[in-house]
């Protein structure tokens, strides 16, 4: 069989045919090639491991993990960032899971055959396969003004910015408005707004209320009107920041006749997790709520897989005994696929964990020196903290961003081995 | 048969388990209803996604420095400078090609030849081992890519010629690794869905593995390769922290990959970075930028999935 081909070749009745051991030196070469091509692969990764490894190594200590940003390559720490990541992590889970579980529960266990409900249900899938290909950076500016700024609704919020001003009514009914400089045991210091710095006792005070001000409106004597922000005082007048209509305006104290502002809406008590304030500004809830757009098309598929892992026999075996379809899903199907949904949902979050795009636009690289405390409050997350340090001139903090590295890809592998637990978990469970 | 236990309702009292029969209607309904409300929820994100990105982008067309026209045809870019701002966008999407250009180049030949190699020549102790790296691959954020850019590729460039600090080859590179796995898995599963009967022919008539792979299997999934060049392309160009740290921030309409770029969502993060002021026409002209990004990769996208169902039409 193998002469006949190469006589015909010596002959050249067909030319196009190739002898034998030219092909198989073909097939070798490429089977060469592909060992080649995917050694690189692998080398790659150990290369990207050892670089980091090295760089970040002598970096890498408890202090690293326990002190909080610094100008100081030696002293800078993580703990902001890491408590960051924890915080925004859990609300996008908290979000990201129900609404995903529940969007494919929808998806695959109450498909409708027939009527406007299947084109719903076709033309849900088909967006969320195209909701997954929208790049992260994309959903940061739709995060950034559906949830930080709220569409404007409760008033033009520059992110993250606003004026914590106090408002007092003194025993004589005179006001007092203006930010805190200082408070002791006996007195509050106040720039206020009209007089300037003054010191105010604490046995003169009839009320007090602390506000998050958005926006100062103030009403000059000529009946002219500024509104913005402060950005700053001298004892004759006020800075104010106009936004849009164009910069700074100096605005004296003297002349101010009439005084308004916009202030956020407070739920709870300051200080407390729970305290959240509308709109939610560059902090936490922002945040998750963003990296929960993010991450919502994997959970949904990742489900939707775990669901139709479920052998069909479940299904029916529940419905012969007069199930309803909620009880059917909620005690045969969602327990079965149980482990399938965990894995997926992990897969999510350590998606979630290592997105710093959205992030980066919602929040700004902040400089922190404290752990969250609330559900609005200002962070720093794990990814966007290792790129402010690799964007920094300084060749130290090219180590410093190493170790933050090897700390978040430590979190990442900590999240794969539990979804490879939860997952042979699984297979057992089949089988047995 | 509705009507019976109403009937009955009405003149008799509710036995225990009508009443839990009515009870479980209701909560049914009211179970359908929540699970239809998550569905809808992903469709609000894209009606979210649509109309913030025009309306602020109306709104940024409406300013008077601005015009459209400046904006499609113009090839400067340049925001940040006071009084002469110029907003043609043609710099930043040249920045985004080149940069996915050379990303399109590193991944696709060799996550295509990764996936051949997977699926028609590796045995199941290599597919073993190989499979967690790209999985691997595939896990690690993509900041991590970039500061592999900047302290691995950039100064490997550097010694090989005259590349800038901040270059698009280097940041190309980099994104070319990121999309490896997207490349090499979506392939992989192209090149499985092939039946194996026409494997099975393609050897029965004396074929190499090289000839059933590259003249049998490999055009039978074609049109899956295609889809999974596609989707990966969309990710290169959405690629954001790769490129904010490697690629340079200097708009620039040039072809040379040694030079410093900026791409459309580079220019992104440099403007939320440096806080622009909100309602300033830079901070507004991200939206248009980012309008544009969202219709690149939005096509990319349909792209890829019209090619796939197409794909799937013919083997299943």
């Amino acid at each position: 069989m193998t002469s006949l081909p190469a006589q015909g070749h010596t002959v050249g009745v067909d030319a196009r045919t190739r002898s034998d051991a030219s092909r198989r030196a073909a097939d070798k070469g490429f089977w060469l090639l592909c060992l080649a091509v995917t050694t690189l692969a692998s080398i790659i990764l150990a290369v990207l491991v050892v670089a980091v490894m090295v760089q970040g190594w002598k970096y890498l200590s408890w202090d690293f993990l326990s002190n909080y940003a610094s100008r100081f390559p030696e002293q800078a720490g993580f703990k902001a960032a890491l408590w960051g990541s924890v915080w925004v992590c859990a609300v996008c889970a908290v979000t990201a899971v129900p609404l995903g579980v529940g969007t494919a529960v929808f998806l695959e266990e109450y498909g409708p055959k027939s009527g406007p409900a299947r084109k719903l249900h076709e033309f849900v899938q088909l967006n969320i396969s195209n909701l997954a290909g929208v790049p992260s950076v994309v959903y940061g500016i739709i995060g950034l003004t559906a949830f930080a700024r709220m569409f404007g609704l409760f008033g033009p919020a520059n992110i993250s910015n606003y004026d914590d001003m106090i408002f007092l009514t003194l025993k004589d009914s005179t006001r007092v408005v203006g930010p805190s400089l200082g408070e002791d045991d006996t007195s509050i210091v106040i720039d206020d707004i009209r007089s300037g710095e003054r010191v105010v006792s604490l046995s003169d005070i009839d009320s007090r209320k602390d506000r998050y001000v958005l926006t100062h409106t103030f009403t000059l004597q000529d009946g002219t009107r500024v509104e913005g922000r402060l950005t700053g005082s001298s004892p004759k007048s006020l800075r104010v920041f106009t936004g849009s209509a164009g910069g700074v305006v100096d605005v004296p104290r003297e002349k101010i006749a009439g005084y308004d502002y916009r202030a956020m809406i407070e739920i709870g008590s300051r200080g407390t997790p729970f305290y959240v304030h509308l709109p939610f500004g560059g902090g936490v809830m922002a945040a998750g709520l963003t990296l929960m757009l993010v991450v919502l098309p994997i959970v949904i598929v990742s489900t939707r897989e775990a669901l139709r892992a479920v052998p069909a026999s479940l299904r029916e075996g529940a419905r012969a005994l007069g199930a309803t379809r909620w009880q059917m899903v909620s005690r045969m199907i969602l327990p079965a696929a149980l482990p399938g949904v965990m894995t997926g949902a992990i897969l999510a979050m350590s998606r979630a964990i290592g997105e710093a795009a959205p992030i980066l636009v919602v929040s700004g690289i902040v400089f922190i020196m404290n752990t969250p405390s609330g559900l609005t409050s200002d962070f720093s997350a794990m990814p966007l903290q290792i790129f402010s340090w690799a964007n920094m001139p300084q060749e130290e903090f090219k180590g410093v961003a190493a170790a933050g590295i090897l700390v978040l890809l430590a979190v990442l592998a900590c999240f794969n081995i539990a979804a490879v637990v939860i997952r042979q978990r699984l297979q057992k469970g089949l089988t047995a | 048969m509705t009507t019976l236990p109403t009937a009955q309702h009405a003149t008799a009292a509710p036995t225990g388990r009508a009443r839990s029969r009515r009870w479980r209607a209701a909560r049914e309904g009211v179970i359908n209803t929540s699970l239809a409300l998550c569905a809808v929820f992903s469709l609000l994100i894209t009606v979210a996604i649509v109309y913030v990105l025009a309306t602020e982008a109306f709104r940024f067309f409406q300013r008077p420095e601005v015009t459209f026209t400046e904006f499609a045809t113009g090839a400067t870019w340049q925001p940040l400078l006071g009084s002469e701002k110029k907003f043609g966008v043609w710099p930043l999407v040249a920045g985004t090609f080149l940069v996915s250009g050379i990303a399109a180049l590193v991944a696709l030949p060799i996550g295509l030849i990764t996936a051949i190699y997977l699926s028609e020549y590796a045995g199941p102790r290599v597919r073993a081992i190989l499979k967690p790296i790209l999985e691997l691959l595939a896990g690690i954020p993509t900041v991590v890519y970039g500061y592999f850019a900047l302290v691995a590729i950039t100064p490997g460039l550097k010694s090989l010629g005259n590349f800038d600090t901040y270059n698009a080859m280097s940041a190309g590179i980099a994104v070319g690794i990121m999309c490896l796995p997207i490349v090499c898995s979506l392939s992989e599963d192209a090149l499985r869905a092939v039946p194996r009967s026409l494997r099975e022919g393609a050897y029965a008539v004396g074929g190499t593995r090289l000839d059933v792979s590259l003249r049998v299997v490999v055009p039978a999934a074609l049109s899956g390769i295609i889809a999974a060049f596609l989707l990966a392309f969309a990710r290169a160009v959405g690629e954001t922290m790769i490129v904010a740290l490697a690629a340079g921030s200097l708009p620039n309409l040039t072809a040379d990959p040694r030079q410093q770029v900026q791409t459309m969502t580079g220019y992104m993060a440099q403007i939320f970075l440096g806080d622009a002021p909100a309602g300033g026409v830079e901070y507004l002209s991200c939206y248009a930028v980012a309008a544009l990004l969202f219709l690149f990769t939005f096509g990319f996208t349909v792209a890829g999935h019209f090619v796939m169902k197409r794909f799937r039409e013919v083997y299943q």
